[in-house]
C-alpha cells in the first residue's frame, strides 16, 4: 500500500514562494529520488543549446512529468530561464507563482516583434511541456521605466536571465 | 456536420468585431489603440468559435463559463494545440499588445498607425480559421 508522508525541504526550497510549504512524496518515491531525477535533468538542460529544442521535448516531457510537483515548477523555471538567456534584448524577467499558476512579466526597453517572437516561442514550449500548470505571459516595454514601476505590487521575484 | 447554435453565435459576434474595425480605418487608422484591442476581440471570438465548432471540453477550459474559454491563458493553449504555431505567435502578439494598449499609458505615444494596421492584419488571418 502506498503511503504519503510529509518531507523537510531544503533552505534553498523553503525560500521559495512556490514550496514553502512542507512536501508531499509517496514513500516508495523517496524525495532523494526526486532530486537526482532533477539534477539529471539539470544537467542535461545546461548542454543543450536551442537548436535541439526540437529534439529533446518528447524525451523530457515524460521524464519531468514524472518529477514531484515542486521540482517541475523548478524544471520549469529553468527551461523557461535557458530559452530566454539567447535572446539579448530582454532586459529583465520576473515571475509570480502561486498553487499552479505561473505568471511571468518580461521586459524590454522597446517593442521588438522579432525578439518577442522567440519568447512566445519559449511560451509556447512550456505550454506544451506542462501541461498541469496554468502559465500566464506579460510582455511589456520599459520605455525609460524601471520594471519595479510597472510590477503590480508584492510577491514578483527577478528569474535572473 | 448539423447547425451549432453555439459556433454562429460566436462568429457572427467575430464577424461583428471585425465590421467595428472596419469603420476605424485599419490600414490607416486615426485611434490605432481601439484598432488592436478591437482586433484582438475580434480574434478571440474567433477561437472561440472555433472550438465550438471543434466541440472542444468546455469544462476542461471554462470553469463555470458555458459560452468561452475562461482564461486568455487556457485560449492561448487551446490555439498552441489545436491552430499551430503561426496562428499561436499571431494570437499572442496581439493578446500582448492589446493588453499593454489598455493597461500601459506610454503605448499610445509608441505605436504607429502602420504597425496597428500590421497587428490588424494578424487579427484578419486568425479571423480567417472559421469556415
Amino acid at each position: 500500500m502506498s503511503k504519503t508522508i510529509i518531507c523537510e525541504v531544503s533552505e534553498e526550497q523553503r525560500n521559495d514562494d512556490f514550496s514553502c510549504s512542507p512536501t508531499r512524496v509517496n514513500l516508495c518515491g523517496p524525495l532523494m529520488m526526486e532530486k537526482e531525477k532533477y539534477a539529471k535533468l539539470e544537467e542535461q538542460l545546461k548542454s543543450m543549446s536551442n537548436d535541439e529544442n526540437g529534439k529533446y521535448r518528447k524525451y523530457f516531457f515524460t521524464l519531468l512529468n514524472n518529477l514531484e510537483f515542486s521540482f517541475q515548477f523548478n524544471a520549469l523555471l529553468d527551461i523557461f530561464k535557458m530559452d530566454l538567456s539567447e535572446i539579448s534584448e530582454l532586459k529583465t524577467v520576473y515571475y509570480f507563482a502561486k498553487s499552479n499558476r505561473v505568471t511571468f512579466w518580461v521586459f524590454f526597453e522597446n517593442r521588438n516583434w522579432t525578439a518577442e517572437d522567440q519568447v512566445y516561442e519559449a511560451y509556447e514550449r512550456l505550454l506544451s511541456i506542462f501541461p498541469k500548470y496554468d502559465v500566464t505571459l506579460k510582455i511589456l516595454r520599459l520605455d525609460g521605466r524601471k520594471p519595479e514601476e510597472l510590477l503590480p505590487i508584492g510577491g514578483f521575484r527577478i528569474l535572473g536571465v | 456536420m448539423g447547425f451549432n447554435p453555439l459556433f454562429d453565435a460566436l462568429k457572427k459576434h467575430a464577424l461583428h468585431d471585425y465590421n467595428l474595425v472596419l469603420s476605424l480605418d485599419p490600414k490607416n487608422p486615426k485611434y490605432p489603440d481601439w484598432v488592436i484591442i478591437i482586433s484582438f476581440y475580434m480574434a478571440l471570438h474567433a477561437v472561440n468559435a472555433h472550438a465550438a465548432q471543434a466541440g472542444w471540453n468546455w469544462s476542461k477550459y471554462s470553469k463555470g463559463d458555458p459560452y468561452k474559454i475562461s482564461r486568455h491563458s487556457q485560449t492561448l493553449r487551446y490555439v498552441s494545440k489545436q491552430l499551430g504555431k503561426d496562428v499561436f505567435k499571431k494570437y499572442n502578439r496581439l493578446y500582448q499588445e492589446c493588453w499593454n494598449a489598455r493597461y500601459d499609458p506610454f503605448f499610445l505615444k509608441n505605436i504607429t498607425p502602420s504597425e496597428a494596421s500590421i497587428l490588424f492584419e494578424l487579427g484578419e488571418d486568425v479571423l480567417s480559421i472559421l469556415p
